[in-house]
């Protein structure tokens, strides 16, 4: 029987790999945890609480306006990225457009002032990253939802959970246990690719324009770090274009592999398979133009 | 998911963030201003469990109670099929009447079960902080960081962040250090040619975005991966551009800090 050295080896060699998976994948769940449940209870005491007449008046009747409108309110919402699904959801139950709620959802993460302080601390003497990485986000936000308007599926209504008399906490745990079980599936993800992307891999195509830009997007997609921080990482790739850049800070808060298994879960794979490539080409593509003219 | 076990479940995992908060056992994972956050949620998911468990205790129909309900749910009791059998649409009003008050299957989310998950890491997995595994894997280049440190004190060894040095040393050929005795504690890395870095991770957030800042020590023998040493030297020019090197002349050992990484 073949018992050598190098079996065990493997046995031990493995071993740092998984303790640094797990140590990453709890702290995405710890990290995100009192931003999701920030969001659902901004979304149950919308669900509960608000009548129907005052949401109304927020949110304008007419879709083209409603959209943009949507996206600016996004920035009341601080903190990262993972509040903003559950609390999207209980929006459109409640009746908002699918495409404002969608862009309130996409633009929330990016835009909050929170995350607008801690890019210009990542970047200090330069303004203008921060300017592009709001105007950059608006932008796709309000783009994804008024598209959705024309080529997405309708979302799903969760008839039966508007849960009136079960009060906020009654709305609050179902959210919990609903958002956080495809939290955890998410932190999975990005803890894994965490763990097996090498962080030297994205190097070299740094100095290739266009390809730059697209690599950063995706490693933003893969990385799935917060938006509180992704300035942070970032701004150590220093041999990036300012442009490359952005699309990391541009991406990320609007689709990465946490949000696509939170949006799945949440409004069903079909939506999740189409919202995120959209997401992905528009946040590109805006930060090419917005990149071009600002950085 | 039962609504008492989900209930249950929240209250959990409330409690066991707020003990790891409580105890420190959070700062392994996140920056340590996240602690207010942390406890906040924890108030909430035991309020929130707290309360679905004070409420299903109360409900009229609980089996357990005298007089109480089989289950509690109106579509249990009809009969689907057979002489007794009643009317599709009784049937679909009943199970409509279950799901509007919370009885029917599956009116917590199942999902929710995963959250047993990061439980038991945190509770079975000993604590560790990201360390020598992590900064070997990235390598030595400094990472670019733009923050800078305060004034230095005019005498005796400068304490310095390991990643406030590095940047130093890495791209401002020792800015202001470069004759002057510098200290710095952070934990072992070995490296690939039998030498060894004293290391800190820095994290912004979470260790999800760590990343770690290694000093090559020219000197003393390497101790052993991982553990904590306060080491104190000179600035010396780094053979690879955008890596940093000390000059060590003391290495101490030292306990580690309550706080892995640096913010």
């Amino acid at each position: 029987m073949l018992v050598g050295p190098e079996v065990f080896a493997v046995g031990v060699g493995t071993a740092p790999t998984w303790q640094t998976w797990s140590t990453v994948f709890v702290a995405i769940v710890l990290q995100a945890l009192p931003y999701l449940a920030l969001g659902v209870v901004v979304g149950a005491v919308v669900t509960v609480l608000v009548p129907d007449r005052a949401l109304r008046a927020v949110v304008p009747a007419n879709p083209t306006a409603a959209v943009p409108v949507a996206a600016v309110a996004g920035a009341a919402l601080p903190g990262c990225e993972c509040g903003s699904v559950p609390l999207a959801a209980r929006l459109v139950d409640r009746g908002v457009r699918p495409s404002a709620a969608l862009a309130f959802m996409l633009s929330s993460p990016a835009v909050n002032p929170v995350v607008l302080v801690a890019t210009a601390v990542a970047f200090p003497g330069q303004p203008r990253m921060v300017l592009a990485r709001a105007i950059a986000s608006l932008v796709v936000a309000t783009v994804v939802g008024w598209l959705w308007t024309r080529l997405g599926r309708p979302l799903p209504v969760r008839r039966g959970t508007h849960h009136h008399d079960d009060g906020v906490l009654g709305v609050v745990t179902h959210d919990l246990l609903h958002a956080g079980g495809f939290l955890v599936v998410g932190a999975a993800c990005a803890a894994t690719l965490n763990v097996a992307v090498p962080p030297t891999w994205v190097g070299a195509v740094a100095g290739v324009p266009l390809l730059s830009v697209v690599v950063l997007g995706l490693l933003a997609v893969l990385l799935a770090v917060c938006s509180e921080a992704d300035a942070f990482v970032v701004a150590s790739l220093t041999a990036f274009s300012d442009t490359a850049k952005l699309a990391f800070l541009v991406v990320g808060p609007a689709i990465d592999v946490k949000l696509a298994a939170m949006q799945a879960g949440t409004f069903g794979p079909p939506v999740a398979a189409r919202l995120g490539p959209l997401t992905f080409v528009v946040a590109i593509a805006t930060t090419l133009v917005v990149g071009t003219l600002l950085l | 998911m039962r609504r008492d076990l989900g209930a249950g479940l929240l209250a959990v995992v409330g409690l066991v963030l707020a003990v790891s908060t409580l105890t420190g056992g959070y700062l392994d994972y996140v920056r340590p201003s996240h602690r207010w956050w942390l406890l906040a949620t924890a108030v909430l998911l035991l309020v929130a469990g707290a309360a679905g468990l004070v409420g299903w205790a109360r409900r009229p129909d609980r089996p357990d109670r005298p007089g109480g309900h089989d289950d509690g749910r109106r579509a249990a009791r009809l009969h689907t099929h057979g002489p007794l059998a009643a009317a599709p649409a009784e049937i679909a009003a009943a199970r409509e009447a279950d799901r509007d008050r919370g009885q029917g299957a599956g009116h917590r989310p199942a999902v929710g079960w995963l959250l047993v998950v990061p439980v038991l890491l945190v509770l079975l997995v000993p604590a560790s902080p990201l360390g020598s595994w992590a900064a070997a894997r990235q390598g030595p280049t400094v990472p670019a960081t733009t923050a800078r440190s305060g004034p230095l004190p005019p005498a005796g060894p400068v304490e310095l962040a390991v990643p406030d040095y590095a940047v130093r040393a890495a791209y401002d050929a020792g800015r202001g250090i470069a004759d002057r005795d510098v200290a710095l504690v952070g934990f072992v890395t070995p490296a690939d040619d039998g030498g060894w870095y004293v290391t800190r991770t820095a994290i912004s957030c979470c260790a999800a975005d760590a990343r770690s800042y290694l000093v090559a020590v020219d000197g003393p023998p390497a101790p052993a991966r991982d553990t904590w040493v306060r080491v104190v030297g000179r600035w010396t020019p780094a053979v690879t551009p955008g890596t940093a090197r000390l000059r060590v002349t003391t290495v101490t050992p030292v306990p580690a800090p309550a706080s892995p990484y640096v913010t």
